[in-house]
C-alpha cells in the first residue's frame, strides 16, 4: 500500500501487516455484519426454502422440486410472468427510447436557461414517492368523474376505461411508470451527452456533414454506452415491478395487471405458502440474471467504447 | 469554453452589413431553438398538470368535487380537506416517523460506507477481494429472494412493527460503499503518509483525513440515500402493522382505507401535504441529486 510499510521487513511488518488487517476488518465490520444477516443468510435460506412446504406455523416439509413443477402448471404464475416480461418490455422501452429522445432534444436547445429548466421538469416526479404518484394518478384517471377523461369529451373523444378494462389498465400503469422514471433516463443521457468531446463535431462541420449525419454519426454511437448502462437497469427494475400495481389496481381488473412480486407477495403474506412464494423469488432471480448476461454479452457487439 | 486562442482573435470591425447579417442569423437560430423547444416544453408541462392538478382539487370542496369542468385554480382557498387529513389519521406521527427512520437510515449508512469504503481502498487485509467481489454481485440479487428470511430474522431480532425494522437493514450500503471507495482510491498516499510518520492510527486517518476530503461524495450519498428511504413501501408494507409506527406512503395507503376517502379531495390534500417536503428537499438539493444520479450512471452500477 504505502511507501513504509513496503520497505519494512520481518517481525516489524508481521505486526504492521497485523495491525492494518484488524483494522480492515474493524472498518468493514458493520457493513459485513448486515451484508451477513439481512443479504448472504437471507438469500441462501430463501433459495433453500424454495425446496420446502411451510406455512410459517408447523415444520417445513422438504419436498425437492416439487415448488418449481407446480410453478410450470400454474396458469396465474405464467399469467404474472407474462404480464412482468410485457410490462418490464415496455415500461423499458418507453422510458430509454423517450429519455434518449428528450435528451438530445433538450441539449440541443441553444438557451441554457430552458435547457436547465426542462431537465427539472422532467426529472421532479422521479423525487415523489410511487404511492403517491399512483394514488394521484388514480384520481386523475377515475372513469366518470376523472380530470382527463372530462377533457377528452370536451375534445370529441369517448371515456377511455384508465384503469377499469384489462388492456387499458395495463397501459395506464405502463404510461404512469414512464411518467415518473423518463426524468431519470433523461438525466442518463444528457450526462452521457456532455462526454461528448465537441471538436467531434466541429470536426464533421468542417467535413460537411448536416445535422442528421451528426445525430446518427456521432451523436447516437456515443450514447450507446449510457444507453446500455440504460437498458440493464431499467429491465431489472422493472421486472420487480410491484408498488403501482399494488396501489392502483391491486392486480385487477381479474388478474390483468397482477406481477410476479404482487403474486409473491400474496403467497408469502396472505396464504402463508412460504416454499411456493419463495420458489417464485428464485424463478425471478434467474430471470434477472439470465436477462443481465445476456445483454452484458451482446453488448460488447453494439456497445462502443471509445 | 477556455480557448486561450479565441481571445487574441482578430476581431472583424461591424459594418452595417455584418451587424444585418448577424441579426438575421439570431433570427433563425431563434427560431431553430423554438421550433425545437416547443414539443419539449409541451411535453414537460403535461408532466407537471398532475401535480397542479392536485393541488387545485386539494382546495375544492367534497360537494362540489364532482364539478365539471375542473378548474386549474381553485374557486377558494378552502382548508376543509387538509383539516380532514388530520382528522382522519395521524398524519403528524407518520411525517415524524418518516422523519426518524430517514435520518438513521442516511446517518448509518454515511458512516458505515465511508468506514468501509475506506477499509476496501486503503487497507490490506486478507479475503478483502473475494468480501468486494461478493458485495458487489449482491447488487444483482432482487430483494424478494430475502424477503422470507429477512421477514423472519425481523421477527427473531424483536423488531417486528417497530421503526427499527426500517433502519437497521438499511443502515449499511454496498452501493454506497462502493461510490466512497472509488473516492478514497483518488486520495494521494502522500497525505496519509505523512500522518503516518506523526503517528496517526488508522481510527485518526479515517476521521482526519479521510472523511474531512469526502464532503462531495457522501453529500451525493446523502440525498440518494434519503431519496429512496423516504419514498421506501415495500418493506414498511411487511414490517409495521399499526398505524402508529407507519411511514407515510404507508400511511397514505392507510388513510385511502378510511371511509370516504377514496378519490376525494382529502387525499389530495394528503397528497400535497407528501409533495412539499419533498419538492423543497428537490429544489435545495437539485445539483447534486442530478450530479449523484449521473455519477451513479457513469460508474456504471
Amino acid at each position: 500500500m504505502s511507501v513504509m510499510s513496503s520497505g519494512l521487513r520481518g517481525k516489524r511488518f508481521n505486526r504492521l501487516a497485523i495491525n492494518e488487517a484488524v483494522a480492515g476488518y474493524f472498518f468493514i465490520l458493520p457493513t459485513l455484519l448486515s451484508f451477513l444477516v439481512f443479504f448472504l443468510v437471507p438469500t441462501i435460506s430463501g433459495l433453500g426454502m424454495s425446496f420446502y412446504e411451510w406455512d410459517f406455523f408447523s415444520a417445513p416439509e422438504y419436498v425437492g422440486l416439487e415448488n418449481f413443477e407446480e410453478l410450470v402448471g400454474d396458469k396465474l404464475f405464467i399469467r404474472t410472468l407474462r404480464n412482468t416480461a410485457i410490462f418490464a418490455l415496455s415500461a423499458t422501452a418507453l422510458n430509454v427510447g423517450l429519455g434518449m429522445f428528450i435528451a438530445i432534444g433538450v441539449n440541443s436547445i441553444g438557451w441554457r436557461w430552458l435547457r436547465a429548466l426542462l431537465r427539472t421538469a422532467y426529472f421532479i416526479p422521479f423525487v415523489i414517492s410511487t404511492v403517491v404518484v399512483a394514488l394521484l394518478f388514480g384520481f386523475l384517471l377515475q372513469e366518470s368523474v376523472g380530470v382527463v377523461n372530462y377533457f377528452l369529451t370536451r375534445l370529441g373523444i369517448a371515456r377511455v376505461p384508465w384503469l377499469t378494462s384489462s388492456a387499458w389498465a395495463f397501459r395506464s400503469i405502463v404510461m404512469i411508470d414512464v411518467w415518473k422514471h423518463v426524468g431519470f433516463f433523461t438525466l442518463i443521457f444528457l450526462a452521457g451527452l456532455q462526454g461528448i468531446p465537441r471538436e467531434l463535431y466541429e470536426a464533421a462541420v468542417v467535413d460537411g456533414a448536416g445535422r442528421r449525419v451528426r445525430l446518427t454519426r456521432i451523436t447516437i454511437p456515443l450514447l450507446t454506452p449510457s444507453l446500455f448502462f440504460s437498458l440493464i437497469i431499467a429491465l431489472i427494475g422493472a421486472f420487480q415491478v410491484f408498488e403501482s400495481m399494488f396501489v392502483l389496481t391491486n392486480g385487477g381488473p381479474g388478474d390483468a395487471t397482477r406481477t410476479v412480486v404482487m403474486y409473491l407477495y400474496r403467497e408469502a403474506f396472505g396464504s402463508f405458502n412460504m416454499g411456493y412464494a419463495a420458489s417464485m423469488a428464485v424463478v425471478l432471480f434467474f430471470i434477472i440474471l439470465a436477462l443481465t448476461i445476456t445483454q452484458v454479452r451482446l453488448g460488447d457487439r453494439w456497445v462502443f467504447y471509445r | 469554453m477556455t480557448n486561450a486562442a479565441f481571445v487574441y482573435k482578430h476581431r472583424p470591425i461591424p459594418t452595417l452589413e455584418r451587424l444585418l447579417d448577424k441579426l438575421r442569423h439570431n433570427w433563425r437560430s431563434y427560431l431553430a431553438n423554438a421550433a425545437l423547444a416547443a414539443p419539449l416544453v409541451i411535453g414537460a408541462l403535461i408532466m407537471f398538470l398532475p401535480l397542479v392538478w392536485a393541488v387545485s382539487f386539494s382546495f375544492g370542496q367534497p360537494h362540489e368535487f364532482f364539478k365539471l369542468p375542473p378548474p386549474i385554480i381553485p374557486s377558494a382557498l378552502r382548508l376543509d380537506n387538509y383539516e380532514a387529513v388530520f382528522e382522519r389519521v395521524d398524519f403528524f406521527r407518520f411525517f415524524i416517523n418518516s422523519v426518524i427512520v430517514t435520518a438513521c437510515v442516511t446517518i448509518g449508512q454515511l458512516i458505515t460506507c465511508s468506514m468501509a469504503g475506506y477499509a476496501f481502498a486503503r487497507l490490506r487485509f486478507p479475503g478483502k477481494r473475494i468480501i468486494f467481489i461478493l458485495f458487489l454481485a449482491s447488487m444483482m440479487v432482487p430483494q424478494h429472494v430475502t424477503l422470507i428470511p429477512v421477514f423472519i430474522i425481523i421477527r427473531g431480532l424483536g423488531m417486528y412493527n417497530s421503526l427499527g425494522a426500517l433502519i437497521f437493514p438499511y443502515a449499511t450500503s454496498v452501493f454506497g460503499t462502493f461510490l466512497l471507495k472509488q473516492f478514497f482510491e483518488t486520495i494521494p498516499d502522500e497525505l496519509e503518509d505523512a500522518a503516518k510518520i506523526d503517528g496517526a492510527g488508522f481510527l485518526q486517518i479515517y476521521r482526519r483525513i479521510m472523511l474531512p476530503l469526502a464532503g462531495p461524495p457522501l453529500a451525493t450519498l446523502a440525498i440518494l440515500t434519503f431519496n429512496s428511504s423516504w419514498n421506501s413501501f415495500f418493506w414498511p408494507l411487511i414490517f409495521i402493522n399499526s398505524a402508529d409506527k407507519m411511514t407515510l406512503p404507508l400511511g397514505m395507503i392507510y388513510l385511502r382505507g378510511q371511509d370516504g376517502v377514496t378519490n376525494s379531495g382529502v387525499l389530495m390534500a394528503a397528497i400535497v401535504l407528501n409533495l412539499i417536503p419533498v419538492l423543497i428537499f428537490f429544489l435545495i438539493f437539485q445539483r447534486r441529486l442530478v450530479e449523484g444520479v449521473t455519477l451513479s450512471g457513469l460508474k456504471g452500477i
